[in-house]
């Protein structure tokens, strides 16, 4: 298992795209000091900011041990193995991954697991907004993989997801599911305005969430948005 | 400084050179017939052609910017740090600076925007200054004008042509374009033109009046290029006709210098059928009529496969493809002068409608005769210009061609007749359809060729021309076109194997059609319709002055 953890609490946030458990998988802790990432617009070697070490543990894994809630793009394109950060992580944490497993201990940023394909991702604290989204102009966000966040998360949550499943076990924002064609959103808690411009898909809100009026009510629960066009399923708790 | 091009195969078609193991001087920036002294650069088995010109490619003004705002997606790929020079991103949609180096990567030195809004000219000529390493030129969109309308419905040839000569100088533009004319006007009432009779609401004109009437003028004030005509009723099957009635309002005008009307993306307006279920093509019938008429030339309008951004002043066709595809749409209103449409779109193999028109992009290069017909993906309506290395294999090799049209959807087999023509474009025509044509085409004397006097613009490709068979090899053929080993522009290398060496910034190239009776002919009028646009008559067009390179041409 390798540990990375901060030198010094860093001001400008780091680019961490590249630096993923099946890129330091067989590298030498030299190696992967050596590896280059982004500091604001400076590249410097990984080793510049953190102290790079190896504990006892999984190969395939990386800890992130501290508040890396300046830290971009955490396990982003990751395509297998596991990341766990003892802490916060900061935003596009696990966007476009493909497979493998992220735990964030605390809280995440926005973007988290935008456009994921596989892949679980599990945060015990909070996220921000678009969690499973797309990216502002693309067609679709979440196109597989799992997201479990047991605190809340903001707005946007699954923005035109076409697969795959989030549950939120906290409340969620507005715009839950907005544009989304296919997949699964489970929110535990309150949301507010959910599916609207829904295409396809599952929204389930326990508690409390504004319903846009352009949903019917049908056998299967509430089913819209039909200024769409859309097939998709919304199930209230109230 | 001096420049010695040493031992190259040189293609010129325009000084009917094939071939020829040759030496180019460059001085001054100039091509010589011979120097002294200076840098040589040993050509030995590379092919040397003129620096290649497009004569139709979505560069700048209005619309490029919008589509730039609603294509994060696109803008934020392909991104490329240059050391020492800009930054570039973009597929589609490119920033300024990454359109100027993929051009001159590419072997390209001169490029014309083929859309230019009287009334965005400012914003057009500022983008044009934007986009460093090749010269360029803008034509002014002319079709749905309010008082080229009017003056078209008086019937007074003399106010048009006053108009447009003074349009051209303030918008220190080349030529005219039209787009769907009267169309776009319709399109402010939810209208659209279907034929070339049909009437523009409130104007009592009719396409058909517009075209002739312009085309006369055009000819008349003798501007260097024809009119540059988009037709009626683009993207609708059935549309060929359409296309070939509006060819044949060019006959009766003769210029022997060149073509009298330029039809633009004609694959676009190349399709028969009357729905997208019997939807087939009209290529055949447009390129009979072409190759038989000496006073037409077009350009493809290729689309290629993957994705691109249509944009265009046709914005009731745009709404049209909104309405099929469900894609974001972009729609903008230039008041009393034109409008835009914009749609990112995905030309897929699997899709009948896409591969049909693929299909009849080569149908229309490879029918038509290479004196007629020039290389354009209508960039980036069919896809982007960095495609054209691409293109120019398919035309050179019916075997690339097969193998596309393997990934292609059946119907390409019904619905035209690409499987069927073997005929193999020369490298010598691809050179001419890419380079010396629409030099031609747009009356650039001194661009698309490397006689004595013309621009100093060369390209030099990796491949012995001598010793390769481009229909078997064209793999080779494309990735030797798609990076320059050296491009060179006035003199200087500007980029060599793909790498920027220097940033310089071409002319902008423009028509002095100022006349100083123009404006007492028709201040009157021009004056009355200022009174509905938002802008002041004082604070419309451009001044030279504020072009970075401003290159005037005079009118004969």
């Amino acid at each position: 298992m390798i540990v990375l953890r901060l030198k010094n609490e860093i001001e400008v946030p780091v680019e961490m795209d590249g630096i993923l458990p099946s890129a330091i998988s067989g590298k030498s802790i030299e190696e992967i000091e050596a590896m280059k990432i982004y500091h604001g617009n400076r590249i410097v070697s990984l080793g510049e900011i953190f102290h790079v070490s190896v504990e006892e543990g999984d190969e395939d894994t990386i800890l992130c041990d501290g508040d890396f809630s300046k830290v971009k793009w955490l396990g982003s394109g990751m395509d297998g193995g596991r990341i766990l950060v003892r802490g916060n992580a900061g935003v596009h944490c696990g966007a476009r991954m493909k497979d493998g497993e992220i735990l964030i201990e605390g809280n995440a940023d926005d973007y988290l697991g935008a456009e994921m394909t596989g892949g679980k991702i599990e945060v015990k604290g909070n996220a921000g907004n678009y969690v499973g989204s797309a990216y502002h102009g693309d067609t679709k966000g979440m196109r597989g993989g799992e997201i479990i966040i047991h605190g809340s998360a903001g707005n946007f949550v699954g923005e035109k997801m076409s697969q795959g499943s989030i549950t939120i076990k906290g409340n969620a924002g507005d715009f839950v599911g907005y544009r989304m064609s296919g997949g699964m959103i489970t929110v535990e808690g309150n949301a507010g305005i959910t599916g609207a411009s829904m295409l396809g898909g599952r929204i389930t809100v326990e508690g409390d969430c504004i319903v846009p009026p352009t949903f019917e009510r049908t056998e299967d629960g509430l089913t819209g948005d039909f200024i769409e066009g859309g097939k998709g399923v919304l199930i209230t708790g109230t | 400084m001096n420049l010695i091009i040493k031992n190259g195969i040189v293609y010129d078609p325009a000084n009917g050179i094939s071939g020829e193991k040759m030496d180019i001087f460059i001085e001054d920036g100039r091509i010589v017939e011979e120097v002294k002294d200076g840098r040589v650069i040993d050509a030995s088995g590379k092919l040397v052609v003129p620096g290649g010109v497009d004569m139709h490619s979505h560069i700048a003004g209005g619309k490029m910017n919008t589509a730039r705002v609603m294509r994060p997606d696109d803008i934020n790929s392909r991104k490329k740090v240059n050391p020492g020079f800009r930054a570039e991103s973009g597929y589609t949609v490119p920033n300024s600076y990454g359109i100027g180096y993929r051009y001159a990567r590419m072997g390209y030195t001169t490029v014309f925007e083929p859309a230019n809004p009287p009334l965005s000219a400012l914003h057009t000529h500022e983008e044009l200054d934007a986009i460093p390493m090749v010269d360029k030129g803008a034509l002014v969109l002319t079709g749905n004008n309010w008082n080229v309308m009017n003056f078209v419905r008086e019937r007074d040839i003399e106010k048009l042509k006053a108009y447009l000569s003074w349009l051209i100088f303030k918008t220190k533009s080349y030529g005219i374009k039209i787009v769907n004319p009267g169309g776009i006007e319709a399109w402010a009432y939810g209208k659209n033109m279907r034929g070339l009779d049909d009437t523009v609401p409130h104007f009592e004109v009719t396409p058909r009046e517009i075209i002739t009437n312009l085309i006369r003028a055009n000819e008349s004030l003798n501007l260097p290029h024809s009119v540059h005509l988009h037709c009626n009723n683009l993207g609708v099957p059935g549309n060929y006709e359409t296309t070939i009635e509006s060819m044949k309002l060019a006959e009766g005008f003769n210029n022997p210098e060149r073509q009298v009307l330029h039809v633009t993306h004609v694959q676009f307006n190349a399709y028969a059928g009357d729905s997208w279920k019997t939807f087939s093509s009209g290529a055949g019938e447009i390129a009979k009529y072409v190759n038989s008429h000496d006073n037409i030339t077009i350009d493809m309008g290729q689309p290629v496969f993957g994705s691109a951004t249509t944009m265009t002043a046709d914005a009731p066709a745009q709404f049209a493809l909104h309405k099929l595809t469900k894609a974001k749409w972009g729609n903008m209103d230039v008041e009393l002068e034109t409008g835009a449409g914009i749609i990112p779109f995905y030309y897929s193999p699997k899709n009948p409608v896409t591969a049909v028109q693929w299909a009849i992009g080569l149908e229309l290069g490879l029918l038509v005769d290479s004196d007629r017909v020039v290389l354009s993906t209508d960039n980036p309506n069919g896809g982007p210009f960095t495609a054209y290395p691409d293109i120019m294999a398919m035309l050179m090799s019916s075997k690339k061609r097969e193998e596309e049209l393997e990934k292609a959807h059946a119907f390409v087999g019904k619905a035209t007749s690409l499987p069927s023509i073997d005929t193999e474009k020369t490298l010598e025509e691809v050179i001419q359809m890419t380079r010396s044509l629409p030099a031609k085409i747009l009356n650039l004397p001194r661009k698309g060729h490397l006689g004595s006097g013309a621009d100093g613009d060369v390209a030099i490709y990796d491949i012995n021309p001598l010793e390769t068979d481009p229909s078997r090899e064209h793999e080779r053929v494309k990735k030797a076109f798609s990076t320059a080993e050296y491009t060179i522009k006035n003199g200087e290398i500007i980029s060599e194997k793909g790498e920027i060496k220097k940033e310089v910034y071409g002319k902008t190239i423009w028509v002095n059609s100022f006349r100083e009776d123009d404006w007492n002919l028709i201040g009157d009028d021009v004056s009355r319709i200022f009174s509905f646009y938002s802008l002041e008559l004082s604070n419309y067009g451009v001044e030279e002055s504020w072009i970075r390179n401003s290159s005037p041409v005079e009118v004969a």
